[in-house]
C-alpha cells in the first residue's frame, strides 16, 4: 500500500468504476496493463461496483426501452467473436524502443519540442487528454528538474528509463502519483533517456475552464 | 440491498445458448435503468445516458458468448461493458479521432459452455464484505464510487472538514480491501 511506485487504491477504485477522468485513466492504465499487483487490486474494485450497480435505485427508463432493444436485435445479424479493429497508430516518433501504451488508443500526439535544456515535450491532441495536460516527457539522462509542487494530483508512468525524487526510485512501467501535499525534484539517472506520459487534475487553472466548455458542448 | 430476484449469470448463459429473448428481458428490466443511473450519476445527460445503457444491453446480446462467470459474476461484466461504452463515448464525443475502442472485449476469446458459478458467488460475498463495513464507512465507500467529486460529497454528508477526509477515505478502502482479502 505504501509503495510509491504504484497509484494509490483510490485511484484503482475509482478507474475500476470508470469514474476517474479519461486523461488519468489512460496514464494509470498504462501501468496496471503490465502490474499484476494493481490489475488483482482493480478487478477486486471492479466486483465491489458491480455489486453496488445493483444498489443503484433503478431510475426511469422510457417503457419502450426494452421493445425497442428487442427491435434492434432482431435487426442485428449475429457478429459472433467479431474481433473490434485495432486502433489506427499514432503519429508521434516514439524513441527507439519505446511504445505507446495501448491505454492511450488513437489519440494523436504533437511533435516532439524542447522546452528546457534536455527536456522534450510531446502534447496529447485529442480534446479528452488535453483536459487532463496528457504529454510525453522525454528527459536527458542525468538531468535534474526544478523543484516544483502540484496544484491537484498528477501521475506520471515510466515507459523508458528511470528517475529518483528523493522519495523512490521509479523505472519502467512504474507509475508515480503525486497530490497538493508532495513538492519533489526528479532526478533522471544517467545511461537512458527517461520517457514518461503524464496526466494532472486541477494542475493548471484554465483546466477547470475547458473542463466547463468540454461539458457545455458535450454535455459529459 | 434489494434481493436478486434471478440468476443473472445463468440468464446470460442462456442468451449465449439460446439467444433467448426472455432471458434477455429479464437481464434488461434489472440491469437497464440501473446503468442508465450510473452513467448519469457520472455526470452524463439523461438522453446520452439513455442511449448508452440501451447500447449497454444490445452489447450484453451480442457478447454473451464471452461472459465467463468463472471471472466476473453478471453485475461486474455489465458494469465494465458500461464503464467502456461511456469512456469510448467521450473520447470521440471529444473530437479528432474516431474509432471504436472497447478495451474489455479486446483480448477476450468465448468462454467455455457451463462455466461455473465461481465468480458469482464471490459477487455474493463482496455484498456480504460492504454489508459489514461500519455506516460511516459504507457511506465513504459508495460515494468514492459514485460520486464525481467523492471528497467534498463525503465532507459534506459525513459532516467532515475537507482536511480530514482524505485520511478517512484511505482507512475505509484499506478496510474493505482486507476485507475482501480475507475472501480469498
Amino acid at each position: 500500500m505504501s509503495d510509491l511506485r504504484h497509484p494509490s487504491d483510490e485511484t484503482l477504485l475509482r478507474l475500476a468504476y470508470g469514474s476517474l477522468g479519461l486523461g488519468p485513466s489512460a496514464v494509470v492504465g498504462a501501468h496496471v496493463a503490465g502490474c499484476a499487483r494493481c490489475g488483482g487490486v482493480v478487478e477486486d474494485f471492479e466486483r465491489v461496483a458491480g455489486a453496488l450497480l445493483e444498489l443503484l435505485p433503478d431510475a426511469d427508463v422510457p417503457a419502450d426501452g426494452l421493445a425497442r432493444a428487442l427491435a434492434a436485435i432482431e435487426r442485428d445479424a449475429p457478429r459472433p467473436g467479431e474481433a473490434p479493429p485495432a486502433p489506427p497508430a499514432s503519429r508521434v516518433e516514439m524513441p527507439k524502443g519505446v511504445a505507446l501504451p495501448q491505454s492511450v488508443g488513437d489519440c494523436d500526439f504533437s511533435p516532439w519540442r524542447t522546452i528546457a535544456p534536455g527536456i522534450r515535450v510531446s502534447r496529447a491532441r485529442a480534446h479528452w487528454a488535453r483536459a487532463f495536460n496528457v504529454k510525453l516527457l522525454s528527459v536527458q539522462p542525468g538531468k535534474r528538474l526544478l523543484m516544483h509542487g502540484h496544484r491537484g494530483v498528477e501521475w506520471t508512468c515510466v515507459l523508458a528509463g528511470a528517475f529518483h525524487d528523493g522519495r523512490a526510485r521509479f523505472a519502467a512501467g512504474d507509475l508515480c502519483e503525486v497530490d497538493e501535499s508532495v513538492d519533489h525534484r526528479p532526478v533522471v539517472e544517467p545511461g537512458e533517456a527517461c520517457v514518461c506520459l503524464v496526466a494532472a487534475e486541477g494542475s493548471t487553472r484554465h483546466h477547470g475552464m475547458a473542463g466547463r466548455l468540454h461539458q457545455a458542448i458535450f454535455g459529459d | 440491498m434489494p434481493p436478486r430476484q434471478d440468476n443473472f449469470e445463468e440468464l446470460i448463459q442462456s442468451i449465449a445458448k439460446s439467444a433467448d429473448r426472455a432471458s434477455f428481458a429479464r437481464v434488461y428490466e434489472f440491469y437497464a435503468p440501473r446503468v442508465r443511473n450510473y452513467l448519469v450519476r457520472l455526470g452524463m445527460a439523461n438522453n446520452v445516458a439513455e442511449e448508452l445503457a440501451q447500447e449497454t444491453m444490445l452489447t450484453v446480446w451480442r457478447k454473451a458468448s464471452y461472459f465467463d462467470a468463472s471471472r466476473a459474476g453478471a453485475s461486474t461484466w455489465i458494469l465494465t461493458i458500461a464503464r467502456n461504452l461511456r469512456i469510448d463515448h467521450h473520447r470521440r464525443a471529444s473530437g479528432r479521432d474516431a474509432a471504436p475502442d472497447d478495451p474489455s472485449q479486446a483480448q477476450e476469446s468465448p468462454a467455455p459452455p457451463d462455466s461455473s458459478l465461481i465468480q458469482a458467488e464471490s459477487e455474493e460475498r463482496v455484498r456480504q464484505a460492504l454489508a459489514s463495513l461500519s455506516a460511516e464507512q459504507a457511506e465513504i465507500i459508495k460515494r468514492l464510487y459514485f460520486d464525481e467529486k467523492p471528497h467534498s460529497a463525503i465532507a459534506q454528508s459525513l459532516g467532515l472538514p475537507l482536511g480530514t477526509v482524505k485520511s478517512r477515505a484511505r482507512l475505509a478502502i484499506g478496510h474493505l480491501r482486507r476485507l475482501l482479502d480475507d475472501l480469498k
